[in-house]
């Protein structure tokens, strides 16, 4: 999942004083993509993302140094972006709690009405289907769908025991379905 | 449960054919996945799989990766300045050479102005006074406001052991 990175090289050379910027642009080449798209899922806005991606990058340069090496590279930054865009979340569901609507109807709005989303109609459902779910769930749906993420990787990122995490794709999958069968 | 999600994918696509027996030209595979490379955008047949319906503005990744590696600079340089060991290691040896400073500075001055008073004699001095418009009253005030440490009966035993009696029964 790494790509062509190697890791073991690129900490050691990011652990150089000289050194450090060329290894961080490797990281940022290897992985930006990959953490946005993952972001993006979560908060929905193209905006959002960028600013909670930046951020895990920040992050990921200030803390790398320390980066005891018992867990990979690539899951240590999802688990930053991951943990990252989760703190976003909670604080915009905290500012809005005057709304009658809950954030995920919000963000399922925002879908149709945002400029960065073009997805044809079963996207858009597919889309709105993932935000009906329980938050756990929507993680683990879109890292296995979309991410391809094996489910050792997962347990790293979210820390939760493989079995949980088999069991939270079952629901998802059950949950997406019937969504999509009585819309 | 991974089982059955499997099966509920056969049942819907049918199981796969794994027929046996057919060979392919040498090197086949290998000229084929160089054919579907050059034909395909690979970078972009991922990207559209990873953004499910989502776009991002017009070079967005390259804007992006630019702003952060300027953050992390920004950070960097932030860090050194405000590092917290660094900074009391500093106000300490500034601190010491400080008082180093003030300590040889005052010790200095405190040898010269004993040094001054010393080469003054008491003649010079009771000549300075006589001279000046210095009144009694004045000494007397002085002397109050710095309020003598000796004490009264130290003053007594001094006078006791030292004083000529003609003398102070003359001036009284």
């Amino acid at each position: 999942m790494a790509g062509l990175l190697n890791e073991q090289e690129v900490i050691l050379l990011f652990r150089g004083e000289s050194t450090k910027r060329s290894a961080f642009i490797q990281i940022l080449d290897a992985f930006q993509k990959r953490v946005y798209w993952h972001v993006r899922r979560i908060v929905i806005s193209h905006d959002d993302a960028d600013d909670v991606t930046q951020n895990t990058f920040i992050k990921v340069w200030e803390n790398l140094e320390n980066f005891r090496e018992d867990s990979k590279l690539y899951t240590w930054i999802f688990r930053i972006a991951t943990n990252e865009a989760l703190g976003f979340l909670n604080k915009k569901k905290a500012a809005i709690t005057s709304s009658f609507e809950d954030y995920e109807h919000i963000l399922s709005e925002s879908l149709v009405a945002g400029t960065y989303f073009n997805g044809n109609t079963i996207e858009l459902k597919l889309q709105q289907a993932i935000l009906t779910l329980p938050e756990k769930q929507r993680l683990v749906f879109n890292m296995k769908y979309y991410e391809n993420m094996k489910y050792e990787e997962m347990e790293q990122v979210l820390g939760t025991s493989i079995g949980a995490l088999k069991a939270s794709y079952h629901h998802a999958v059950k949950k997406i379905e019937i969504f999509l069968k009585n819309d | 449960m991974l089982k059955i999600e499997e099966n509920s994918i056969e049942n819907l696509i049918g199981k796969p054919n794994k027929k046996v027996g057919f060979t392919a030209p040498d090197n086949y595979f290998a000229n084929m996945r160089i054919a579907i490379f050059s034909k395909l955008d690979i970078d972009n047949a991922v990207s559209h799989k990873q953004a499910a319906g989502f776009i991002v503005p017009d070079v967005f990744f390259e804007t992006q990766k630019n702003q952060i590696l300027s953050k992390a600079i920004q950070t960097k340089a932030k860090k050194i300045r405000l590092s917290f060991n660094q900074l009391m290691t500093r106000v300490a040896t500034i601190a010491a050479m400080f008082t180093i400073a003030g300590f040889l500075f005052l010790q200095n001055n405190s040898g010269q102005s004993n040094e001054l008073t010393a080469s003054i004699s008491n003649e010079e001095i009771v000549n300075h006074l006589e001279i000046s418009d210095v009144s009694e009253d004045l000494i007397c005030e002085l002397l109050d406001q710095n309020k003598m440490n000796k004490k009264e009966n130290e003053i007594e035993k001094y006078l006791n052991e030292n004083a000529d009696e003609d003398l102070l029964m003359d001036n009284s």
